[in-house]
């Protein structure tokens, strides 16, 4: 069936008329030839009934006065029906009568018994057997035998017109369904051209032209109808799809615009901060020199003329020295500052285990003395950083946890959380977040920002061991040129915990 | 004349016999020629046409007068208040759809002293019994006589073609006789007399080869 559903509707359309057509021609010249065949056999046994009536009927006078001659002369008058072969004539008592037989019919058989009326076609021929009455007295019989021929040569004759006919009739009904499938099939192969152009090659201009007013017609009418809205779509989406370019190169170039405007705020930035760290650099460095000079003659009065100063003379020298030596711790920081903040990084694979242990050792006595106990609850990772700035920053967090406490069982936990562990401030999705926690004296919200500015400190000077307050500012600025962040959280009386993150790369 | 008609019975029985013996077995006994004449009395009420009214009660009853001997026997029996045919062709009680009323003459004083209107008057080929010296010829005359100008079939009976033409001719209008070559019973018709009489005998009887028509 396949190869049939991929014909042309053309043929379709043909074929099927053409195949109707032909059935039902077919049917009915069958039929027709049927009963015409059938309806020219009654009317022959009709015929040769009403014949043989005549025959009978004229046969009752030589049957009743026993005239064979008569008898034989009134059947003789068969021969003007040339389809009667033979006839017979029987008395009331069934004898023959008398007979007529057609010149070149041989055969004297009577094929029906005598009995009642009876007719009936075998073979070629056909068979009549009447009786012969009057005024309702049975005064014979005849039998009646008919050729067929004729007959059969009238219903060869009739196939042969019939069949005649159904040609000719074929032919038209080709002929005419090819000229009405064109009407039908037109518009529909229009329409499959047209959609060929449209999903082949994407030309929406393609259209159909039916002025049919039937369900081809309002398909084709769709169809155009389809492809306007179509066109009309594609019109507005390219003028949209316009204007959202436009849009984007506008936002494009002021985005450009600001990128450029920061990259020179940040290059400026940058130059500030850089002069800002030379200057400070060259600052303390220039500083220090006559406050060592200070200080060596606060030694020298101290030492030479110990004797002539009086006790007032001598704490206001210690007071010099004393103030000497913080202006130098200060200046020291903030020399260190400038250096931490100009000196290249060497970045290096660095197993914090090691960092921690370098600064634990360090500090080893302090951590005794006040008792403290260090908890490092898992195994640290291998970060890419500065291994020497990473023990300043683990250094200062650790001597500020120890300083700032007042627990009688003090303790610190050194540890990390990866992605997903930590709270709402995980910055890196993709690396560690370290902390330094204390059970310490926490930091008051107020105080939680300013902790990080250099020289500031929260606490009196000599309060919980001194320093110069720029501890966290170190911190702070080692982790920041990692590119990472600092950020705490505390409550106060009850701990704080540092985090910090490194961006500078995770090795393990 | 008897003896001449009883030689003619005794040829045409056995002559019939004799051919019997070379026919079909199932046919059946060759027939008696009053049985035959019988049934053509029937017959002949089918084949001619009567005027409207020949006489008074002709629609009622078919009026057989028999001139002479009635010959015919058991083949015309008495029935009831007319009379029935018992012929081997036909078995029946009317001809024409009337009863059948057989009138007999047995001799011609009778027949002329109460003749009665009839529609066949058969005229035997003999004499009654206990009538003598009666001829066939004086039975003839004294029909034609007494049926002068009324539409009455007369029905004779010769002994020969010769003699059956020669009372065909003097007015008999149909009359028998013994075809001994061919052992049938054939007739001549007047049928020129019949018409004068208003009598019409139609043509199946006078196609018939059996028939010689005048």
């Amino acid at each position: 069936m396949r190869p049939l559903r991929d014909l042309s509707i053309r043929v379709k359309l043909t074929g099927s008329l053409v195949a109707v057509v032909s059935i039902v021609l077919l049917l009915s010249t069958v039929a027709g030839l049927i009963e015409q065949h059938r309806s020219a056999k009654t009317a022959m046994m009709n015929q040769f009934s009403v014949l043989a009536d005549a025959l009978g009927d004229a046969s009752i006078t030589p049957l009743v006065f026993d005239d064979v001659d008569t008898g034989a002369e009134v059947l003789a008058s068969a021969r003007l029906e040339p389809n009667i072969l033979f006839v017979q004539t029987f008395d009331a008592n069934g004898n023959r009568f008398a007979s007529y037989q057609a010149p070149d019919f041989a055969s004297q058989e009577v094929v029906l018994p005598p009995g009642e009326d009876q007719f009936f076609f075998e073979g070629e021929f056909l068979h009549v057997s009447k009786s012969i009455d009057q005024d309702g007295a049975t005064m014979g019989r005849i039998y009646l035998r008919a050729s067929m021929k004729d007959l059969y040569a009238t219903t060869r004759h009739k196939i042969f017109l019939a069949t005649l006919s159904l040609l000719i009739c074929l032919f038209i009904a080709i002929l005419l369904g090819s000229l009405l499938q064109r009407e039908i099939a037109r518009p529909i192969l229009e329409l499959a051209a047209a959609t060929k152009k449209v999903s082949g090659e994407g030309d929406f201009s393609a259209r159909v032209h039916s002025n049919a007013g039937d369900e081809i017609g309002v398909l084709c009418d769709g169809f155009n109808t389809m492809l306007d809205q179509i066109q009309q779509r594609d019109r507005e989406l390219e003028k949209h799809r316009a204007h959202l370019e436009e849009l984007v190169r506008e936002r494009t170039s002021r985005l450009e615009a600001q990128t450029e405007e920061l990259t020179e705020s940040n290059a400026q930035l940058e130059r500030s901060n850089q002069e800002l760290d030379d200057f400070a650099y060259i600052v303390s460095h220039d500083l220090k020199e006559p406050l060592r000079g200070i200080s060596r003659y606060s030694s020298f009065i101290a030492e030479d003329y110990a004797g002539k100063l009086d006790e007032a003379g001598h704490e206001k020298l210690e007071t010099l020295q004393r103030l000497c030596l913080r202006q130098e711790n200060l200046i020291d920081s903030l020399l260190h500052y400038s250096r931490v903040g100009r000196a290249e990084l060497a970045i290096a694979p660095t197993d914090l285990n090691d960092v921690i242990e370098q600064v634990l050792d360090m500090m080893h006595i302090t951590l005794e003395e006040q008792g403290i106990e260090v908890r490092v609850p898992r195994h640290l990772p291998t970060v890419a950083c500065d291994s020497v700035r990473i023990v300043e920053v683990f250094r200062n967090l650790i001597t500020n946890a120890v300083k700032y406490n007042d627990k009688a069982e003090k303790w610190i936990e050194i540890g990390f959380q990866q992605h997903g562990e930590s709270g709402g401030n995980d910055l890196n999705p993709t690396g560690f977040v370290f902390y330094v926690r204390d059970n310490g004296i926490g930091i008051r919200e107020k105080h939680q920002e300013s902790v990080f500015r250099i020289f500031k400190r929260l606490h009196a000077r000599d309060k919980y061991g001194g320093g110069t307050g720029a501890g966290l500012t170190f911190v702070k600025k080692i982790v920041e040129r990692h590119g990472g962040k600092i950020w705490l959280e505390s409550t106060y009386g009850e701990g704080t915990t540092f985090y910090f993150t490194l961006e500078k790369g995770i090795v393990a | 004349m008897r003896r001449s008609l009883s030689l003619l019975c005794v040829l045409i029985t056995c002559g019939l016999l004799i051919d019997a013996r070379t026919l079909d077995a199932q046919q059946p006994a060759p027939q008696n020629e009053y049985d035959i004449k019988a049934g053509w009395f029937y017959f002949l009420g089918g084949l001619i046409q009567w005027p409207k009214e020949p006489f008074k009660g002709a629609d009622k009853d078919f009026v057989i007068g028999v001139l002479g001997n009635n010959p015919f026997g058991a083949y015309i029996r008495p029935d009831g208040n007319g009379a029935s045919i018992h012929s081997t062709r036909i078995t029946t009680d009317t001809i024409q759809r009337k009863s059948i009323k057989v009138i007999q003459y047995s001799s011609v004083a009778e027949f002329q002293n109460s003749y009665s209107p009839c529609h066949i008057l058969f005229i035997s080929r003999s004499s009654a019994p206990g009538v003598i010296g009666e001829t066939v010829q004086a039975r003839v005359e004294a029909a034609l006589q007494k049926t002068r100008g009324q539409p009455v079939v007369l029905v004779g009976e010769a002994e020969n073609e010769a003699e059956s033409l020669a009372y065909a001719k003097s007015g008999i209008i149909i009359c028998y006789w013994n075809d001994l070559q061919e052992k049938r019973v054939k007739m001549v018709v007047n049928d020129t007399l019949a018409k004068r009489g208003q009598l019409k005998v139609l043509s199946p009887l006078l196609r018939l080869r059996i028939v010689t028509v005048l």
